[in-house]
């Protein structure tokens, strides 16, 4: 029985209405500080890039509908990782018959020229961890991913709609899995 | 000095997850044990290799956005200015238009892809059509469930009656009933069946100008659809939907002559009918002889040995489906449903599940994110171990050795780890079992339950002996020539009389081999000492004859010997 999401839809609770300037500043600052790492995350997600773009300014302004609404939130980043992992979803959802971006990371990364040697260790090694990355299960990597942006264990469980125990869990296996690559492979 | 803290702790140590008492603990340990010290050091090498990737390669290498980020302030503004009744996707059709307008031309086409792809999303966004989308949601959810008579309480600022839906009404409450049925036909709203989504529905279909407004209120854990209207005797209505199960359990109308209407589902075992109505000028509108009628349909709260069997039951149909291995399935009850939520489950998994559970009463399936299952429940595949150059481990380097080559210790390793991994999966299971099932709440269940229980409990231990016996037949011929002494007839040292903490024993067993086999792989740190071998070989021995002595434990009954 497909049902929504807690907390999915526009909501408030009525409060007292905050100064809307102040209001504006604070999401315009955590905007200009988080935009890049909600607009990565989307692209991870599979996201093709205009839409992750879209989806994160989208993500923001929703942020201050809800806030300039009173609704109390705690956490306005993990708050925007959480309608950002939604939309991001979505968009996938409507467009499954297009394949998932792939930032194709490999092609990307210059091959150094026949004497730097040191450089292409460290492409090697980059791309080994990053293939590592890739072999996790999608929940793992998701967690990572969100773990890596700074976001606590009930947080991310929020987003991902599973206990903060399965949380750690999900990172604890990765972190085993990633353990595998020797060191001087890192 | 506190035992070794596990893998799972040292993260949540790591992570500053744990609670303060029991990280005083492991922070103190850690101080008295180098081999935990370097665990936790190898742990936080890691997470600076995690930490390096998104800095030198994610930050660094993923495409940078197509158009350069507008000013937010714009969006702002467009908020503030807006008035709910132009479309949320005109507005960012808008906004889009001057804040991307220096986008370069190739983003243009992107673009219009973009709108596509918004335009559909923002549709659910609107609050009308959010509201429509979530009354067809919940009428196809009520659809879903068996008709049973409700019980409900109507209150408006003269009279306050309760009546039974789906039942026969007494005729003697005639006078408040006309009077409150006469608001209804007024109102053109269904008297007959007022608390229900298709009611509602009705209602507002009807109207040829509304208004919606959709709030999710978290903490009481129901949606609420405002619905406001120039047109009719209501001017405002707001159901409210239970988010569990998207079942109406509240509904308040304003109407133009400032009377207004309450109504509400009572629990079925809430006052008899005839005594519900308390400080009311109306007389209740059955009577005591009416209870029996309604006794017979009343819902009996089940026992709590009865809510552990359905739970059971739920479990049980998880695990023939595999979905209770690894599947991030949890399964919680709330109030009187059990709610069995996944996330990022494959669709073919879903649709197993649904098929499964949706026709058990009580049971509630619930799914999010359902496009993030493609792939998403995939098992990792094995990673490519280095060339053998970078391996410095020489037990490591001897077992290469003796398999002939990289290419069979890779092998080798790989299925060692699956194995493992697959192993501790069941012994996740079955802790989970024995947190869920104590001693004092098995004795509750019923016998056919128990069996149920026990069934479970045995094929999990099967499972770990399987897997116990296939990585002893895959390590002893490497192992045995390297200087393991083979263990034969390992005798069960399973401590335990009742299942549950017997359970702990085998998942700490099995615990000992994940890290062994760990360690003599090269994937965690550990001292690689002449008696490695023989360590795993005895562990994996241990653990087969540990999982088969639990397996007898667990089919006694409780209190059993």
């Amino acid at each position: 029985m497909p049902l929504y999401p807690a907390g999915d839809g526009i909501l408030g609770i009525a409060r007292p209405e905050r100064a809307v300037s102040a209001l504006q500043d604070q999401v315009a600052q955590l905007f200009e500080e988080a935009r890049d790492d909600v607009y990565r995350y989307l692209l991870m997600l599979g996201v093709h890039p205009p839409q992750a773009q879209e989806a994160t300014q989208e993500s923001f302004l929703r942020l201050y509908a809800c806030m300039k609404k009173g609704e109390v939130i705690e956490n306005p980043r993990a708050w925007v990782f959480r309608v950002a992992h939604n939309l991001g979803l979505r968009i996938r959802q409507k467009q499954s018959s297009q394949q998932p971006f792939d930032p194709e990371l490999e092609s990307q990364m210059a091959v150094p020229g026949p004497n730097a040697e040191q450089q292409l260790l460290e492409r090697e090694r980059s791309l080994r961890f990053h293939r590592a990355v890739g072999e996790l299960s999608e929940q793992q990597r998701r967690c990572l991913y969100l773990r890596l942006e700074g976001l606590r264990y009930p947080q991310i469980g929020s987003i991902l709609g599973i206990s903060a125990s399965t949380v750690g869990e999900f990172l604890r296996r990765a972190m085993v899995r990633l353990k595998r690559l020797p060191e001087e492979m890192k | 000095m506190n035992p070794h803290p596990q893998d799972d702790e040292l993260m949540r140590y790591a992570d500053g997850e744990m609670p303060a008492r029991q990280a005083r603990k492991i922070r103190s340990h850690l101080e008295a044990c180098w081999q935990c010290r370097a665990g936790l050091e190898d742990m936080q090498k890691v997470i600076s290799d995690c930490v390096r990737y998104r800095k030198d390669l994610l930050q660094i290498y993923l495409p940078s956005p197509p158009a350069r980020w507008g000013d937010i302030h714009q969006g702002f503004a467009e908020i503030d200015a807006s008035r709910n009744d132009v479309p949320l996707f005109l507005r960012i059709r808008d906004s889009l238009r001057l804040r991307l307008a220096a986008a370069p031309r190739w983003a243009a086409a992107a673009l219009a892809v973009v709108l596509v792809g918004v335009l559909s999303i923002e549709l659910l966004q609107t609050p009308s059509v959010q509201a429509a989308e979530l009354l067809r949601k919940a009428a196809a959810a009520a659809e879903a469930r068996p008709a049973k008579p409700r019980l409900i309480q109507i209150k408006t600022s003269k009279h306050q009656i309760t009546r039974r839906l789906n039942a026969a009404v007494n005729a003697s409450s005639a006078e408040a009933q006309s009077e409150i049925q006469a608001l209804f036909r007024t109102a053109r709203y269904n008297w007959n069946d007022p608390l229900t989504v298709r009611s509602y529905q009705d209602w507002r279909d009807g109207l040829s100008d509304k208004r919606d407004e959709v709030t999710t209120v978290t903490d009481q854990n129901v949606y609420r659809i405002h619905t406001s209207s120039a047109a009719g005797e209501i001017a405002e209505a707001t159901l409210t939907l239970r988010i569990l199960d998207l079942q109406p359990i509240q509904e308040r109308f304003e109407f133009r002559d400032r009377e207004w209407m309450e109504i509400s589902e009572l629990p079925e075992d809430a006052a008899p009918v005839s005594e519900a109505i308390a400080g009311s000028p109306f007389s209740p509108p059955t009577t005591r002889r009416a209870a029996p009628a309604s006794a017979a349909v009343r819902i009996t709260e089940a026992t709590p040995g009865q809510k552990l069997g359905e739970e059971l039951q739920v479990l049980a149909t998880l695990h023939r489906l595999g979905a209770d291995l690894g599947d991030p399935v949890e399964v919680k009850r709330e109030r009187n449903q059990i709610l069995v939520e996944g996330v990022g489950i494959a669709p073919g998994r879903q649709e197993q599940i649904h098929q499964a559970l949706d026709a058990v009463p009580n049971v509630v399936v619930r799914f999010s994110e359902p496009a993030a299952a493609a792939g998403g429940n995939v098992q990792p595949a094995p990673v490519p171990l280095p060339s053998a150059k970078s391996v410095n481990q020489p037990f490591q380097a001897r077992i290469e050795q003796q398999i002939g080559g990289r290419q069979n210790f890779e092998q080798f390793s790989s299925q060692l780890l699956d194995m493992s991994d697959s192993m501790m999966s069941h012994a996740y299971a079955l802790r989970r079992l024995s947190d869920r099932f104590s001693r004092d709440l098995e004795a509750s269940l019923s016998p056919a339950d128990r069996k149920v229980l026990q069934d479970l409990n045995g094929e999990h231990a099967a499972a770990i002996q399987q897997q116990a016996a296939q990585m002893e037949r895959l390590l002893k011929p490497v192992l045995v020539p390297l200087g393991a002494i083979p263990v034969a007839g390992t005798a069960s040292k399973i401590r335990s009389v009742a299942w549950q903490p017997a359970s702990e024993e085998l998942f700490q067993s099995g615990r000992n081999v994940e890290t062994l086999v760990a360690v003599m792989l090269g994937v965690t740190p550990g001292v690689s000492s002449a008696q490695l071998p023989t360590e795993v070989l005895l562990g994996v021995g241990q653990l087969r004859a540990i999982a088969s002595a639990y397996a007898q434990i667990a089919i006694q009954e409780p209190g059993g010997k």
